[in-house]
């Protein structure tokens, strides 16, 4: 079934539509555009064809990729332009088609179930294909200290005998203020319906809350994002089951981390309400 | 053409300034003034803690701030002249100019709050400036309490071997918040970054840099410190009253972007928080019995006296943390946990399926954390990170995983004081002798352990005097300006460097007698422990003299040490072998042993026996001495 090789450079899901159920499986399939696929010749383009209902021919770890990318995708009641970073759930599901990457909580039922719960998102043709550079200047860009990565070294802070000896800072002086339009600010902060989501700084310390299922790091990502003190270790439960959704890879990002946490909780009966 | 432009927006505002208006307000403020004057409002001690203004102690009547900026004053000399200053700002508060963010109404709310109190200011003079920034910032700080942070010693970093202090402001209790998401106020120096590091240190110590107020949230602090530096944190919540939070965040306000002097013994980060304290309960004096230093750890116990701490709390740091999980590991995953951070990721091999869900749980989390403190201070590794992901993947398949169980340790405020005082007696190679000893800080390594950490020696600006007994004659046995230790054991999975340096004048035994030298001496090497409180060590030393009976006067010499540290509840002792040989051809070999006795926190015995051997002649010392704390 899955015969053909993706690369990064093939711009795949470039356009993504539901094409109706092609097999009489009785769900939707997917087709999903490649304009620079290479099967045919250089940058001849392709479409490539996703049976939902066929799990078995397909590796855990492509349902799953797919299982992702639709989730923040295409059961959003956002506009796709407001997802900060589309780049970052191609080259998600590039990782996972190409990578071993055994996950043994997406068992056939739960995927069962979920594709249960997306046959009601895709009706019609939802188009995902937004050119990169479009979010250049939205919340969450590149200059917008979304890029850090996870596990981002430490080196940086500068001179330590320096810092030990004043206390002091050497970068610009701050005051608790933040600045900066376009909801973003110098200081990696990316807005929330609204709030300000610091993520970057607190990337690893949180990374690691996720896997572990508590934490501080965990506790104040809550805060930031509004969950409610009740709701917070249903909050801290699902992001924990979801953490290879959040953090795919250690190449994540931190924009890339938040969309794809806002995908989860739309698909969550009780954190659905954050997000806004 | 050019000076038309000019000129007229400055005419403009110059009659505006006089315009009706303002000369209405100009009579009602010479009446404030001299209200202000008559009841000596400027004496005020509030209005002297929003100066930063101290009186001289030999001179009364004369002040001057700590403030070393011109933009915080209104009055031209308002740094020596709190009257003055007050004055200046009472003109300022009723100017129309500047507009905005920029008017003393917006630049100033604590003093205009202060004066309005005091001299009920009759609000509806005043102009209506639009204080933007200010209002956006007072959206960003929620602040109902504050907590007194206390980032503890980092013995491999010198400088920061006193701590730090800093402040936090926390919302209300019942607000939803994470004290990650604090705001943390911190007063440090502000550095060009093209200073070399050699130079900042100078100017650290020697005020050359100027400090400033910064606020950031706390998480960057818990970076910093836990995480980065491996520093343990007490957090001390104090029980200033809402009203007086808010006091203290709008003085705050004020000196945004403000410099003041820093110097790193006297007027450091311990000492500004204390005049914010200062500011924000009136009446409490914290700041007065640092003249001379103001070490951290005094400070919190100068806070603790004055009845301002309400609870206390610790927040390990990483290395706290992880040293906990391997501690709790069962032995026999050691070889597991060594394979995991060595070799490729491989969690199926046939031994880590074996094992229980959790024990396999606890490995994973503790390689992780092992992997990100091995990580800590370098750049981004693809390989540690891919590693470091896997893990945290890996883990994530797992149940919540549980916290490790960390005692706190004694809190360092509770440790002994800071100043030493010494008395004592000895004989040395037949001659008896009296000793006064003084030093300004901090520990050895036989002190009373409680509240200090284990193997950190640090010692700055001591002296001691000896008397021998048969002659009467007093001189100077020692003064040492640094004598630092740091003895970290190595583990299976912690290899840390011991080290230590020391300097200053010293009397030892060279030639034919006893005598005054200037030295350098440091060494470097391994610690191991033994049993549960021991620590055994060996390094190689080396030594920079100056002596009088050198054919140079400048003599390096080479060596090494080896010695061991007992810790028990009656006191801690110590024993050390130490051999050096000059270049010139002196050797000195010396073997001692000293048991310190508790009597109490600040009060204990110490015994000393040494034995040196010298090129022409060995003999004995032994003597006994009262430590008193202070």
């Amino acid at each position: 079934m899955f015969n053909g090789i993706l690369n990064s450079e093939d711009h795949f899901d470039a356009a993504i539509a539901s094409i109706g159920d092609l097999n009489n499986s009785h769900t939707v399939d997917l087709a999903i555009g490649a304009p620079l696929d290479d099967n045919g010749g250089l940058d001849k383009g392709a479409v490539w064809i996703l049976f939902l209902d066929e799990p078995d021919t397909r590796t855990e770890c492509e349902r799953d990729a797919l299982l992702r990318f639709l989730r923040i995708g295409n059961c959003s009641n956002q506009h796709p332009a407001s997802h900060p970073s589309l780049r970052a759930k191609k080259s998600r599901l590039l990782t996972c088609f190409y990578r071993y990457m055994l996950r043994a909580r997406y068992t056939l039922a739960s995927y069962t179930s979920w594709r249960d719960k997306m046959k009601k998102c895709m009706t019609g043709i939802i188009l995902l294909g937004i050119s990169s550079t479009a979010f250049a200047e939205a919340p969450g860009g590149p200059n917008c200290g979304w890029g850090n990565m996870l596990f981002d070294g430490t080196s940086g802070l500068g001179n330590h005998m320096l810092a030990s000896t004043t206390n002091g800072t050497s970068g610009n002086a701050t005051f608790g203020m933040t600045s900066g339009t376009n909801g973003c600010s110098t200081n990696g902060t990316l807005t929330y319906g609204g709030r300000e989501i610091v993520m970057s700084p607190i990337m690893d310390e949180f990374s690691e809350d996720v896997a572990r299922g508590h934490g501080d790091a965990m506790d104040a990502v809550a805060v930031m994002i509004g969950i409610e003190p009740q709701d917070r270790p249903a909050f801290a439960q699902t992001m924990h089951e979801n953490f290879a959704v959040i953090f795919p890879s250690e190449e994540v990002t931190a924009g890339e981390a938040m969309t794809a946490m806002h995908g989860i909780m739309q698909n969550d009966e009780l954190l659905v309400k954050y997000t806004v | 053409m050019f000076l038309k432009y000019i000129l007229l927006p400055v005419l403009a505002s110059l009659l505006a300034s006089t315009s009706a208006a303002a000369t209405g307000n100009s009579s009602y403020i010479r009446q404030l003034v001299q209200r202000a004057d008559d009841s000596k409002l400027w004496q005020h001690r509030e209005w002297l803690n929003l100066g930063h203004y101290r009186q001289s102690k030999i001179f009364t009547s004369s002040y001057s701030s700590a403030v070393d900026d011109k933009r915080f004053f209104y009055s031209g000399n308002g740094e020596t002249s709190p009257r003055a200053e007050l004055n200046a700002t009472l003109a300022a508060l009723f100017s129309e100019q500047p507009t905005g963010n920029e008017h003393a109404l917006c630049r100033s709310p604590a003093r205009y709050d202060w004066l309005k109190q005091h001299l009920q200011i009759d609000a509806t003079r005043l102009p209506k400036p639009v204080c933007s920034d200010y209002i956006e910032w007072r959206s960003h700080i929620h602040a109902e309490s504050v907590t007194l942070v206390f980032p503890t010693y980092q013995l491999n970093s010198p400088s920061s071997m006193f701590g730090h202090t800093l402040l936090r402001l926390d919302p209300a209790d019942d607000e939803n918040w994470s004290d990650w998401l604090s705001y943390a106020v911190n007063f440090g120096a502000n550095i060009s970054k093209d200073d070399n590091s050699l130079f900042y240190a100078w100017k650290g110590l020697t005020g050359g840099y100027p400090g400033q107020f910064i606020v950031m949230p706390y998480y960057e602090k818990i970076k910093e410190y836990n995480r980065i530096e491996k520093r343990d944190i007490w957090e001390y919540r104090l029980n200033l009253q809402p009203a007086e939070v808010e006091l203290l965040v709008t003085h705050l306000w004020e000196l945004k972007d403000i410099n003041f002097a820093y110097y790193f013994f006297t007027e450091n980060c311990s000492y500004r928080l204390l005049e914010l304290i200062e500011v924000a309960r009136p009446g409490i004096e914290l700041t007065d019995e640092f003249v001379i230093t103001a070490i951290p750890a005094d400070t919190i116990r100068s806070v603790e006296d004055a009845g301002l701490v309400e609870s206390t709390s610790f927040r390990p740091s990483q290395e706290t943390v992880t040293k906990q999980m391997i501690a709790d590991l069962p032995e026999d995953d050691y070889t597991l946990l060594e394979a995991f951070l060595e070799q490729p990721l491989d969690s199926q091999t046939a031994e880590f399926l074996s094992l229980d869900e959790a024990r396999q749980q606890a490995l994973l989390a503790t390689s992780y954390k092992m992997l990100r403190l091995r990580q800590n201070r370098k750049p981004r590794d693809p390989e540690t990170a891919s590693k470091s992901h896997q893990l945290l993947e890996q883990l994530s398949h797992y149940p919540q995983a549980p916290d490790p169980v960390i005692t706190p340790p004694v809190r360092p405020e509770t440790g002994h004081l800071s100043k030493q005082l010494t008395l004592g007696a000895l004989e040395r190679d037949g001659h008896g002798y009296s000793e006064l000893g003084m030093r300004m800080s901090y520990h050895d390594l036989e002190d009373n352990e409680a509240g200090y950490m284990r193997g950190a020696q640090i010692n700055i600006i001591g002296m001691v005097l000896r008397r021998r007994n048969s002659t009467g004659t007093v001189f100077l046995q020692s003064a040492n300006f640094a004598d630092v230790f740091s003895l970290t054991p190595r583990s299976r999975f912690f290899t840390p460097i011991s080290w230590r340096v020391r300097g200053g004048v010293e009397r030892v035994y060279s030639d034919d007698k006893d005598r005054l030298v200037g030295h350098v001496s440091g060494g470097g090497g391994y610690a191991w422990p033994l049993l549960e409180d021991g620590t055994v060590y060996s390094l190689l030393t080396g030594r920079l003299e100056a002596n009088s009976t050198f054919t140079h006067k400048l003599e390096p010499a080479l060596g090494a040490a080896a010695g061991g540290l007992y810790h028990s509840t009656i006191g801690t002792g110590r024993t050390e072998i130490n051999a050096e040989k000059f270049t010139g051809g002196e050797y000195r070999i010396n073997f001692s042993l000293t048991q310190n006795l508790l009597l109490s926190r600040n009060n204990a015995l110490q015994i000393k026996f040494k034995r040196e051997w010298h090129n022409n002649k060995d003999f004995n010392e032994v003597g006994l001495s009262y430590n008193f704390f202070f």
